[in-house]
């Protein structure tokens, strides 16, 4: 009688460990940012990064309307927002490195453009950052992809 | 089951699967929770009440496209909550697969 019953709450949380796992799964597509949006933030970021070595501060305010902008149409149709700052001491570490990255990447170009005269280390500057970050966003959907096959493989 | 540690809130079904669907989000559309359960508006208002009650849910009204829409989203404390539940799942499965087949 024991037995049985043990079966049937071990079934029980099996089932519900499965139906977990298939919600989670559910939310985490639905918040997957689509392709996109990572190739729009690639270009605005980089657009950013490539005014802000030129000097170009109202170029700079453009840019950021625009990022606005992009972020305002990824909203509108979304029906799930994934966590936005991440919960890690590794993920603070990754976003502290990207805008250090940023800063680095705005400072050569300043100096490259202003003390060696090439004009076109802020594109380049702009077209580096823009580049990484695009490569970020490509991970981070194939992070989405690895948690909901690791949800349905479970 | 084990009483203990099992949180009653949340090992409803719907309720379980609201917590699954919210845990990994920062918030997610009332629609889209009511789509994904495929339970009716009400059947799903009155198990966020329930989860809003215990504390582990929050509702936010946000306004897109002209029209007034209902947000929700897993409080720390329903995470905590989540977590434990999921724990006890865990440790009942891994227990019954411990136990030797006679």
């Amino acid at each position: 009688m024991k037995n049985t019953k043990n079966a049937t709450d071990t079934a029980a949380a099996q089932d519900a460990l499965e139906s977990i796992h298939a919600a989670s799964s559910a939310g985490i597509k639905a918040a997957m940012p689509p392709r996109w949006f990572g190739l729009a933030i690639s270009v605005v970021t980089g657009g950013i990064v490539a005014a802000a070595s030129a000097g170009e501060t109202e170029l700079i305010a453009v840019m950021l309307a625009a990022m606005a902008g992009v972020i305002a149409m990824r909203r509108k149709d979304s029906v799930a927002e994934p966590k936005t700052l991440p919960n890690t001491l590794l993920g603070f570490a990754a976003l502290s490195g990207l805008l250090l990255f940023a800063l680095a990447v705005i400072a050569g170009g300043r100096f490259l453009s202003e003390a060696q005269g090439l004009a076109w280390a802020p594109l380049a500057s702009g077209g580096i950052f823009g580049l990484a970050v695009y490569v970020l966003s490509l991970s981070e959907r194939r992070e989405y992809r690895a948690r909901i096959q690791g949800n349905s493989g479970q | 089951m084990s009483a203990a540690e099992i949180d009653p809130v949340i090992h409803a079904p719907n309720r379980l699967r609201i917590c699954a669907t919210l845990a990994p989000l920062e918030s997610a559309e009332f629609q889209f929770l009511r789509d994904t359960l495929e339970v009716s508006d009400s059947v799903l208002s009155k198990h966020i009440k329930q989860l809003e009650d215990a504390g582990y849910v929050k509702l936010r009204k946000k306004k897109m496209n002209g029209r007034q829409h209902t947000w929700v989203l897993l409080t720390s404390t329903g995470h905590t909550a989540f977590r434990a539940h999921v724990e006890a799942l865990e440790q009942i499965v891994a227990a019954a697969r411990a136990i030797p087949v006679a």
